[in-house]
């Protein structure tokens, strides 16, 4: 249908993505925080006291945000891609051999 | 498939399974608590979410490359350092050797992503399957799970409908190694830490020695370890180009050249290219038997031993 894009199909519009973009990217397991090791030792109560800050999933956060599981799976991804940084992989062209990473070496690749 | 053998012992089953593990090439194997997955999990992704009548989760890990392997340049060992296939032919056989041995049903896992939910959500996770079968433990290096005898591991999965007893997690955990506790005190960071080309790893240790948090940005991390997203990336730039000129430039830049070269020789070389938190790693280039050398004639000396 012309006219009729993913951001339809999906529900979504850009200012949703500017809107809900961050925080559905920082509430996923792009960002992973672990307090102590609680799945080891099977700590059942710090498991699921940390699931937020090990990543919820699209279902999981389209509750607290009340949205559509679809809309959180558009938006994250989304975002996600616009933040993935094509440049920096080339830091690895100038690793190993005895080199390890030293921040004070790099130039603006990101 | 033949059929259902009757009066399976489950203690004898495992010995049978974990030993063709071993036999194949396997360093270490085990069976995960399915209900401690289940619990851990999310919806969507745990084991009968994928194979409805499962029983079982069997984990396996194999070895990496030489030690010599650890000294080259990046840009080489993006090529050749993982060696996951070996870990996922072990289990594609060993699903073979379930049916037919004991006539229940079992599944190679796929260790692939969720295709609804793009490039970072896997189906499964192998990691929770082989920390739960005790065989790994979570690393302050974005939980890359460590094995205190092996080191670095790569891991497999296999689902049964054959029952088994399960193991429980490790006991320990190695990591952090004590030369990084003094590290941390000193500096406030461990080597994972400091030597992570995008500053992916922070975290803290506690006064034991042990971990107290782990903070990972998977997101940077991907920038360096999964190129298959690069493509799409690349492609959005390709066509947005102000000019001709600058497209074809683009396109025919070496590294966005070489995309294509890695496509076209397979996810050897698309996956798992950053290995400079485990190059730093005390244990997992240092474990006793990290060096597959070492592991060699550790083994041709119990033999010896037995004999005598």
């Amino acid at each position: 249908m012309a006219g009729y894009t993913l951001y339809d199909q999906a529900g979504v519009t850009e200012a949703m993505v500017e809107e809900f973009g961050e925080r559905i990217f920082r509430m996923s397991h792009n960002i992973q925080i672990r307090i102590g090791d609680p799945y080891r030792l099977k700590d059942w109560d710090q498991v699921d006291a940390q699931r937020e800050g090990m990543g919820l999933t699209d279902g999981e956060i389209a509750g607290k945000l009340d949205l559509e599981v679809e809309q959180v799976t558009f938006i994250r991804t989304l975002f996600e891609s616009r933040r993935f940084r094509t440049g920096h992989y080339k830091r690895l062209y100038k690793l190993g051999g005895g080199k390890r990473y030293r921040p004070e070496r790099e130039d603006g690749d990101s | 498939m033949p059929k259902r053998k009757r009066d399976i012992d489950p203690e004898e089953a495992k010995k049978k399974v974990l030993g063709y593990c071993l036999r194949k090439g396997a360093l270490v194997a085990g069976v995960a608590d399915l209900d401690a997955i289940n619990r851990i999990a999310p919806a969507g992704h745990r084991p009968n979410d994928m194979m409805p009548r499962v029983k079982s989760v069997i984990s396996l890990g194999v070895g990496g490359q030489t030690q010599g392997a650890w000294t080259v340049p990046a840009k080489a060992m993006a090529f050749f350092g993982s060696t996951e296939g070996r870990a996922y032919t072990i289990a594609y056989g060993l699903s073979f050797f379930i049916e037919r041995t004991f006539g229940e049903r079992a599944i190679y896992t796929p260790p692939d992503i969720d295709p609804e939910l793009g490039p970072r959500v896997p189906l499964q996770s192998l990691k929770l399957h082989a920390e739960m079968a005790g065989i790994g433990a979570r690393s302050l290096a974005g939980d890359i799970l460590l094995h205190p005898e092996y080191g670095y591991m790569y891991f497999a999965s296999v689902f049964t409908e054959l029952e088994l007893p399960p193991d429980e997690p490790m006991r320990e955990n190695p990591c952090p190694a004590p030369s990084c506790v003094s590290m941390y005190r000193s500096t406030g960071r461990t080597p994972c830490m400091k030597f992570c080309p995008v500053q992916c790893l922070s975290g803290a240790i506690d006064e034991d020695g042990n971990q107290a948090e782990m903070n990972y940005d998977m997101a940077a991390c991907a920038e360096m370890t999964q190129q298959y997203e690069t493509i799409s990336s690349v492609m959005n730039e390709v066509m947005s180009a102000a000019s001709a000129e600058e497209r074809e430039s683009l396109l025919h830049k070496p590294e966005h050249k070489t995309l294509w070269y890695k496509m076209s020789v397979g996810s050897g070389g698309l996956l798992a290219q950053c290995f400079e938190c485990m190059r730093v790693c005390p244990i997992a280039t240092q474990a006793p038997l990290a060096d597959p050398i070492r592991r060699l004639e550790a083994a041709e000396d119990a033999a010896e031993e037995a004999a005598e």
